[in-house]
């Protein structure tokens, strides 16, 4: 079985003035290829914590996190770098599109940034299609809606294949109907293209797109509500 | 990437104006000086040469800048290099400097001169003067000052009549009888330079290693006209130390404008930033877009320096016909450099934090 993600013994400890306040406090647990995984729990209980780690934008204190089999918690910058671009595509609540540049240019600095320009042409194309980004492209991030633009930032996130799709509250800032929509696409993408994705998230609606909820509660993953398994879209079962 | 540069650029289009002109203003005034300040040179040794004296004899701690200086020496001089071996023509020259004018008048004795310069006065209307209280003046002057032929000039406090004007670019702008700027200048006898004027070409370096050799000439300012040139730029006391410190107050004005610009950039997309380094951008890759937008700033504000600098020339020297200013496109590529390179200098450090920023941070930056 290969996991895309696994985490052992995974602890981070913030400090603050001369105060250590532990956010995590030793999580275990993986994901596999093709998995999509909704991580929740209440505020401050860690997951954006945990979501940080996975993505190589925090080091731990201590543990192990392995990303498509490297070992990031013991790696330097450069290398954590390097992993959050070949193998990492974040989707933030806030969408973080630069609001100065089109869509179009927002997806394509993703790709320079990647080096290899991530997918090929026809990929490209379908991945736009999927999302129902034709003809949206021109447009500045603050021209599209909420969901639009959230589709931007799906669409960039995914333009170069990566490994893991890490998202943070995706649709945190979208009426229903929207939420709707992207959960859909999420759950689409990872039908098609059997792309690994963890979503962080407080609603119970999101959740039920994933295969499987992990919760955490006080820097720790509750084991009792591990592996739910997806019915059909909408409902979950023990 | 350029998109992205481009577009933030535009994003606070006062900020990059104001940017853009601060540094433009450095270019201008590093340009305009040191054109001006070569221009200057360039026409008093152009002025000096046309005059077409093999060697130019000078008291002791004098200056081929005229006007940065007053020594004298005796007329009777010029008997005692008339006797020189080789030397066929001397003429004695006495200058002043016409405050009132900001211009400076030689006193000339017209015979001589035209002996050592071949006719080289060319009166283009009117005569050359023959009373004491004439004088000429070259076409530049009577355009940018407006005067004409019958009129009277002040100079020196004296009332001077206009009887001709002369083709410019021999001696000086304004041409008064020897004798008469000796007798205004408390000066009777005496002359600021002698223009000498050597049977042959070959003979040239004969009478100068003389002069410069011979006990009788000795402590005297002795000049060969080829070296004319070289010798106005280099003994020139100050400009050099003060071009040099024209240019580091515009590089600094430059440099800190980029830098303040930057900086302030910077901060209000530190969220921007986040987002690059969660999209896998290197450090190298933030630095590199930092300095590239910083390097595009700087290059429109160059442009813009260079293009208002030859306006500003262009009118100055229709205002005033008699400034000269010398653009070079050496200078200028020069100035082009130096004002890159104090912008490159100024985004390094906001470059530096920029790709130094923490990214869980800036991606929660409000």
């Amino acid at each position: 079985m290969r996991f895309i993600v696994e985490t052992r013994d995974l602890t981070k400890v913030y400090r603050v003035g001369k105060v250590d306040v532990p956010a995590l406090r030793g999580v275990n647990f993986q994901v596999k290829k093709g998995e999509f995984v909704a991580i929740m729990g209440p505020s401050g209980c860690g997951k954006s914590t945990l979501l940080h780690l996975l993505g190589g934008l925090l080091s731990p204190t201590s543990g192990d996190i392995i990303i498509d089999g490297i070992n990031i918690a013991s790696s330097g910058d450069r290398r954590r770098t390097e992993v959050r671009r070949k193998k990492i595509g974040f989707v933030f609540q806030r969408f973080n599109l630069f609001p100065t540049i089109s869509a179009k240019d927002n997806i394509e600095l993703a790709r320079k940034i990647h080096g290899n320009h991530g997918a090929d042409a026809t990929t490209v194309d379908e991945i736009l299609e999927m999302l129902g980004l034709k003809g949206k492209m021109d447009h500045k991030p603050l021209e599209l809606s909420g969901g639009e633009q959230q589709r931007v930032a799906l669409a960039r996130a995914v333009i170069n294949r990566p490994s893991l799709l890490l998202a943070d509250e995706p649709t945190g800032n979208l009426d229903s109907v929207n939420s709707h929509i992207v959960m859909r696409m999420l759950r689409d993408l990872n039908l098609k293209y059997n792309q690994t994705i963890v979503v962080i998230t407080h609603e119970p609606t999101t959740a039920t797109y994933t295969h499987r909820i992990i919760e955490m509660l006080d820097g720790k993953i509750v084991p009792k509500h591990a592996d739910f398994h997806v019915e059909h879209e909408g409902v979950f079962t023990l | 990437m350029a998109g992205l540069i481009v577009s933030n650029i535009k994003k606070r289009p006062t900020r990059t104006i104001v940017s853009i002109l601060a540094v433009s203003v450095g270019v201008v005034m590093i340009v305009l000086f040191v054109g001006m300040s070569q221009g200057m040179l360039k026409d008093a040794s152009d002025r000096l040469q046309n005059v077409k004296a093999d060697i130019l004899f000078q008291p002791s701690g004098s200056s081929l800048l005229f006007a940065l200086n007053n020594a004298t020496m005796p007329v009777r001089i010029q008997e005692k290099l008339m006797e020189v071996d080789g030397i066929k023509h001397v003429s004695p020259m006495l200058h002043q400097f016409s405050k009132k004018k900001f211009s400076l008048v030689f006193g000339i004795d017209p015979v001589s001169f035209n002996e050592v310069s071949q006719n080289g006065l060319i009166i283009m209307q009117g005569r050359l003067f023959d009373d004491p209280y004439e004088c000429v003046v070259d076409d530049i002057y009577a355009e940018s000052n407006k005067v004409q032929v019958g009129q009277t000039l002040d100079i020196l406090n004296h009332a001077f009549m206009i009887v001709g004007i002369f083709k410019s670019g021999i001696g000086s702008r304004i041409l008064v009888p020897l004798e008469t700027l000796q007798e205004l200048n408390d000066s009777r006898n005496k002359a600021s330079i002698f223009y000498i004027r050597c049977e042959n070409k070959d003979r040239v370096d004969d009478v100068y290693r003389f002069l410069t050799t011979n006990e009788l000439f000795k402590g005297y300012n002795t000049t060969k006209g080829s070296d004319i040139e070289m010798v106005m730029s280099s003994n020139l006391p100050g400009l050099q130390e003060f071009t040099a410190a024209i240019v580091v107050v515009a590089v600094l004005i430059s440099f800190l404008v980029i830098l303040l610009t930057m900086y302030t950039t910077i901060t209000e997309r530190t969220r921007e930033i986040g987002i690059l380094k969660s999209l896998g951008a290197t450090k190298l890759f933030i630095v590199s877009l930092i300095l590239r937008e910083s390097l595009l700033l700087t290059s429109i504000g160059v442009g813009l320096g260079l293009v208002l600098s030859m306006a500003a020339t262009e009118i100055l020297t229709r205002l005033y016909p008699s400034l000269p200013i010398l653009l070079k496109l050496d200078v200028m590529g020069y100035v082009a450099l130096i004002a890159l390179v104090s912008g490159a200098l100024g985004s390094f450090y906001p470059a530096f934090r920029a790709a130094q920023q923490d990214p869980v941070e800036a991606l929660m930056y409000e």
